[in-house]
């Protein structure tokens, strides 16, 4: 679906506005006006005069990009549908939608949370924070830590502490 | 997560449950979480999510303690008590009443205040400014909210008595005291009630709701200064902020049978709720500002034809049950507090279908009163 190809395609070929953003890693990919501008990032460059050009996303690789714009070629796609169509159905549509898309492993996650907040996509950032509370929410401290790479700082005197405090969260 | 910002986008999205333990994590895990801001915000995301969970509390007495039970409704298939907070000992427990809940943090008055957040477990406790009246010469309002400019709690206290006669409805000898209590305001030593400018009419009952910086009480304008033709009924509202009190209208009803009254907040807005012999109406105010209402849903069905009434007044006799609208899940179930006997059951406005969700026989708090409730990490 994404209309991705590493070669310049001419601008003039299609009646309505395209943009080319061009990954870290040099590929190069023209999407419409409408799809870029779900990123608020890019709105800003284009406002501030950055937009005729090829635009660079220097923190994502083509690979999160072309998922990326799958995400906002739908959005774009079901936000005309639930104007036309009225809400119910279009709703249903973009959970369900939603839901499907975001069924990815914890690396691909955390790349797509990173380029989201980069890119000032709200829509992507809260489906994405979300999914990885929903896989946390129920893990303890020391699987957190493993998640996550962290190294536990407390004192085990202060953990017992917090974990006293608190002892029915952890039940 | 590299990222501090993206870290704090993941955690305003978890359940305070898992927030607690994620304190143990590590120190920056930690602090993130107990930041003031971060409360602030969780709290925000979670009164937008409509899919955020609701949680009901019964209080009850076990071994002679108070025994506040938060119970899950979430799953309509399996509600089941997933938290208990014992308040200790008290002693004229029968009298203990629960207010709506404010930002996750519950309020009982009785002999004894209890300020509670359930979640976190903190807890305050103070005293009336005076004991609960048992004779028939005071009225009592009790309200308790939220300041938002200052961050603070409040809990107002408005008592109306008559110095001389036997009845608050003796009109001519009424004096009118009302006192602010601030939490969170100077150390435990230096908190005390302040007296303030009372509301210059009785608050006809107990009950108050919370809502935007604003508590709520029906009162009674037979003896308000101002004129309402319609009604005898207005709705007074205290500001939090400014500390003074204010009055308009509530709906025109349509029923002249009406039985029973009271304001609950639906949907973040204040609604007015009549209840008739077999009906209920529930108006709605767009605009708190305005003050105008639209009767937004009236409601049939939900009445019990299974119990008899025990008194064989021919008032009483009408008083075969009430209800309670509590909360309005996934945009078509309105959830109520019905009795007797005592039920949580979802009313599906487009197809009028009742279903029980809760029987509070069967659980352990026994009798008790209910109130919706939010979870927050709030501390006061």
């Amino acid at each position: 679906m994404a209309s991705s190809s590493s070669s310049l395609p001419s601008p003039s070929s299609s009646s309505s506005k395209k943009f080319i953003l061009r990954s870290s890693d040099g590929k190069h990919f023209e999407v419409d006006e409408a799809v870029a501008l779900q990123s608020e990032m890019i709105k800003q460059m284009v406002e501030d005069g950055f937009g005729g050009d090829v635009i660079p996303l220097l923190n994502v690789s083509s690979i999160v990009l072309s998922k990326v714009i799958d995400y906002c070629k739908k959005h774009v796609e079901l936000d005309f549908k639930k104007k036309m169509d009225g809400d119910n159905e279009a709703h249903e549509e973009i959970k369900n939608w939603d839901s499907e898309y975001i069924n990815v492993g914890v690396d691909e996650l955390y790349h797509l949370i990173m380029a989201a907040n980069y890119l000032h996509i709200k829509g992507l950032l809260d489906l994405t924070c979300q999914k990885v509370a929903d896989i946390i929410k129920g893990k303890q401290p020391e699987q957190i830590r493993k998640i996550f790479n962290i190294e536990n700082d407390f004192t085990p005197e202060e953990e017992q502490e917090i974990r006293k405090e608190h002892s029915w969260a952890f039940e | 997560m590299e990222s501090a910002e993206t870290l704090l986008e993941i955690l305003l999205r978890c359940p305070c449950k898992s927030l607690l333990r994620f304190k143990c994590v590590c120190k920056s895990w930690c602090s993130m979480i107990n930041d003031p801001y971060f409360t602030y915000r969780h709290l925000q995301k979670r009164k937008t999510r409509q899919e955020s969970m609701h949680l009901m509390f019964l209080h009850g007495q076990v071994d002679g303690s108070v025994v506040l039970y938060l119970v899950d409704t979430s799953s309509s298939t399996s509600p089941h008590v997933w938290q208990r907070t014992t308040l200790g000992s008290y002693r004229n427990q029968k009298s203990l009443m629960i207010l709506p809940s404010v930002n996750g943090l519950i309020c009982m008055y009785g002999d004894f205040i209890f300020i509670i957040n359930p979640i976190t477990k903190q807890i305050a406790t103070f005293q009336p400014p005076c004991p609960r009246p048992d004779v028939l010469n005071h009225e009592v309002a009790i309200g308790f909210g939220f300041d938002p400019h200052t961050k603070q709690y409040k809990m107002v206290h408005a008592i109306c008595r008559n110095y001389r006669g036997i009845f608050v409805s003796d009109e001519d000898n009424l004096i009118y005291e009302c006192r602010v209590f601030t939490l969170g305001g100077g150390s435990s030593t230096t908190c005390s009630w302040r007296r303030i400018n009372p509301p210059s009419y009785p608050l006809r009952d107990m009950n108050s709701v919370y809502l935007d910086g604003k508590i709520y009480w029906i009162g009674d304008s037979r003896r308000c200064s101002r004129f309402y033709p319609l009604n005898d009924l207005i709705v007074v509202f205290f500001d939090v902020g400014n500390e003074t009190f204010g009055d308009f209208q509530p709906p025109t009803l349509t029923s002249g049978l009406m039985y029973s009254k009271c304001l609950v907040v639906l949907k973040d807005k204040l609604c007015f709720v009549e209840l008739c012999v077999n009906q209920l109406d529930i108006w709605m105010m767009e605009d708190c500002n305005k003050h105008t209402w639209t009767k937004e849903y009236a409601i049939i069905g939900l009445e019990r034809y299974d119990i008899a009434p025990e008194v064989p007044s021919p008032w009483m006799s009408r008083l075969k049950w009430t209800a309670f609208p509590m909360y309005i899940q996934e945009e078509d179930d309105i959830v109520f507090y019905i009795f007797p006997p005592t039920e949580i059951v979802s009313y599906n406005i487009k197809n009028n279908k009742v279903s029980t969700l809760l029987r509070l026989r069967g659980c352990p708090a026994g009798e008790g009163q209910i109130v919706h409730f939010r979870e927050s990490l709030v501390r006061f």
